[in-house]
């Protein structure tokens, strides 16, 4: 599907590299562990009230901690729409919450980790905390949860398209002792990379007068509108390509794989939106990441497989 | 124009939509206690579970016996299939690009609940098997599977929103053009989870609840499956399809003010149902019949009520909790009101509030309490959400 008229605005990321704190963060990239990687979690106490935030889990705290850096950085005070993307959602909550009734029974219960085991606690929390009382969704589809949030947010922006509206779109996924116990166990991810986590969010516009750090152009889900890799590839000529599909996409264009710095998660491909941003704002960072001094870039595609036969194509844009 | 040219119910009330109707229009309940969960709540909080084991779900679905499903995927076909028949999609040789969207605020929480503590314990494959079933997104591919939708699949969970969200998703697919035909709606099993979580909330009535009466302590947990089949202009002309009616507002709103409870004027409620009224280019009172969120929580209720007597200028419709016949089924919720606001329409009736006696002191509003034929044109459909997700549907003849 064809996009027009939105903008990325700002961008923040807590990943395992350094990605909240330093905005030169692709010149030190951290070496990630064999077994499974953690975020660089923020110094919270220096963003959030340690008194109203000690229940939170990290999950939480990430994802309200991205929402605020990029309102801050787009000087932004109020948000139109939330709209949350999480394949395995607050796992932290939800096991405490298990363990909770299976070793204490099931009475007399504190309902603190139910309540904040739900995937739609992450957009409630942010919403709550901005005051936003507009749109707010939350998206858990596997591998394709980022992607089908990003459509969602951006078919309801299309809806809207009189109206001037910014947006939270994040796609916020936490690992745990449990849950990277059962990922290594069942061989989820039959990938070669790191099992790890992240929460990486956009603000997306439709405005005239707010920073554009990028255009969002392209969304398009193989299995939506039946579309060939290659000849997507052909028709649209991005200059680059996120993916970790590597060789198998079959083309010239230049491929960087996402992945080996961010680890394997269901919303990664939040972090190659990220990267693909970042790569349009700063000159110095292709050459950090082993791409030639020469190569123009205007138009960078983000190409997630999903299952054998499906994927999908995001691209974006300078401005 | 987003028609709806199919419907899918399983409930408490009923295996299909055609015995959840006869349920409706006779006052019959399903709230009892529970047959096949084990917990210790299973004689003291009654629940509104769908009369079938799972064993009976797997042979009545004529999958593999030997399988391993979680009975969130076994409704969530059971509906989906009769939806999809009912659309007459089985049939049709020319297949229209078909998407589908589904809700589900914990997936497969009843399979996980009790195997995730042996990952360590179980053979490999076994408790592969198990676990593949954990996530929202499983019963959605698993019914793209069992039916043979090739389209565009993704999953709402947006708590007791999500199957009225997946509507809202499904509407915009068709509008963009993405999709001829999404199959949209929702769906939730009882599990040991969600009993103790509402439970420890202080929220769950040890009787059969009773949604805006005075007397009113709190909801009864259910469990079902609700889908409709949404279809495009173009779609429903080229298939000459009968229809129930057309999907003619949505909207979407954020309470933003609790996690868990709604805010005392009810202000994201306000907001989804006047937003949604607004989209479907229509006035308040042309609106004949609302399907309420209607738990039967304290808070709920007074929170909805007072939105609604705002929305509606004092001047309330008919309105109605379902979730008096079902309990609360969660994710299912919005696509079974979904269906029972189309079976208004198309039937021209309005369902009873189940148990309502005495009226909220002070506040002026009672729904309705019998079955009532009339025309029924356009409806009004809420699903409130903790998270403070609330949304609001409107369909119209």
């Amino acid at each position: 599907m064809k996009v027009n008229n939105i903008y990325i605005g700002s961008v923040s990321c807590v990943s395992v590299q350094d990605t909240f704190d330093s905005t030169t963060w692709y010149k030190n990239i951290l070496p990630l562990p064999s077994e499974q990687a953690r975020v660089k979690a923020p110094d919270y106490k220096l963003y959030l009230d340690p008194m109203a935030t000690r229940r939170m889990s990290k999950i939480l705290k990430n994802a309200l901690l991205t929402a605020k850096q990029a309102m801050e950085r787009l000087s932004v005070a109020e948000i139109d729409g939330v709209v949350t993307a999480t394949a395995w959602g607050c796992q932290e909550d939800t096991a405490k919450f298990l363990d909770s009734f299976e070793t204490l029974g099931e009475e007399l219960l504190s309902p603190t980790s139910f309540i904040q085991s739900t995937h739609n606690t992450i957009g409630g929390l942010i919403a709550m905390s901005v005051k936003c009382n507009g749109y707010n969704n939350t998206i858990s589809h596997d591998l394709m949860s980022f992607e089908t949030a990003l459509l969602d947010t951006v078919m309801m922006m299309d809806e809207q398209q009189a109206q001037p509206m910014t947006c939270y779109v994040g796609g916020v996924d936490e690992l745990t002792d449990l849950s990277a116990g059962i990922f290594n166990r069942t061989k989820c991810y039959t990938s070669p990379y790191t099992i790890s986590e992240g929460s990486t969010c956009f603000l997306l516009h439709n405005k005239t007068t707010q920073h554009r750090g990028a255009s969002i152009t392209d969304i398009t889900l193989s299995d939506h509108e039946h579309f060939n890799l290659a000849d997507k590839l052909a028709e649209r000529k991005p200059d680059l390509i996120i993916s970790s599909m590597g060789k198998a996409i079959g083309t010239a264009i230049p491929v960087i794989d996402h992945k080996t710095l961010c680890g394997e998660f269901a919303t990664a491909s939040a972090f190659a939106l990220f990267m693909a941003f970042e790569l349009l704002q700063k000159s110095d960072m292709k050459v950090a990441l082993g791409l030639s001094e020469s190569l123009a870039l205007n138009k960078i595609a983000i190409v997630n497989q999903y299952q054998e036969d499906r994927c999908s194509y995001i691209e974006i844009q300078a401005c | 124009m987003t028609w709806i040219t199919g419907i899918g119910i399983v409930s408490s009330i009923g295996l299909d939509v055609k015995s959840n109707f006869q349920s409706l229009l006779e006052g019959r309940d399903g709230i009892a206690y529970s047959q096949y969960i084990e917990t210790y709540h299973k004689t003291i909080l009654p629940v509104g579970e769908v009369k079938l084991s799972n064993e009976q779900l797997i042979a009545l679905l004529s999958l593999d016996q030997q399988g391993i499903y979680s009975r969130t995927e076994l409704l969530a076909m059971k509906a989906a299939k009769e939806a999809y028949e009912d659309a007459g999609l089985f049939d049709f040789s020319d297949r229209p690009r078909i998407a589908i969207v589904s809700g589900s605020s914990v997936g497969g929480m009843d399979l996980s609940e009790r195997y995730y503590k042996q990952y360590e314990l179980e053979g490999k494959r076994e408790f592969v098997s198990k676990f593949q079933k954990h996530g929202c997104y499983k019963h959605t591919e698993s019914v793209a599977k069992y039916l043979g939708i090739n389209g565009c699949s993704t999953t709402i969970s947006t708590a007791c929103s999500s199957g009225a969200n997946a509507i809202m998703y499904g509407a915009r697919l068709i509008n963009a053009g993405l999709a001829d035909v999404v199959i949209a709606g929702g769906v939730d099993a009882l599990a040991k989870f969600t009993i103790n979580g509402f439970n420890s909330l202080k929220i769950l009535d040890t009787e059969p609840c009773r949604p805006f009466d005075d007397s009113r302590v709190g909801l009864n947990l259910g469990e079902g499956a609700g889908y409709v089949v949404l279809e495009s202009e173009d779609s429903v002309a080229k298939r000459g399809r009968k229809t129930y009616g057309r999907v003619l507002g949505y909207a979407n709103t954020c309470d933003a003010y609790h996690q868990t409870a709604s805010s005392p004027d009810g202000k994201g409620a306000v907001l989804a149902m006047s937003k949604a009224i607004a989209m479907a280019g229509i006035q308040a009172h042309e609106v004949d019949y609302v399907n309420v969120h209607g738990t039967g929580t304290m808070n709920n209720d007074v929170s909805e009520g007072a939105a609604l007597k705002q929305v509606f200028n004092g001047k309330v419709p008919a309105f109605s909790s379902t979730k008096s016949y079902t309990g609360h089924t969660l994710g299912a919720s919005g696509g079974i009101e979904a269906g029972f606001s189309l079976l208004a329409i198309n039937h021209g009736v309005v369902f009873p509030n189940l148990r309502f006696k005495t009226a909220i002191q002070d506040f002026g509003i009672a729904p309705q309490t019998t079955v009532e034929y009339k025309p029924v044109n356009i409806v009004l459909s809420n699903s409130f959400g903790f998270g403070g997700n609330n949304s609001s549907l409107v369909f119209a003849r």
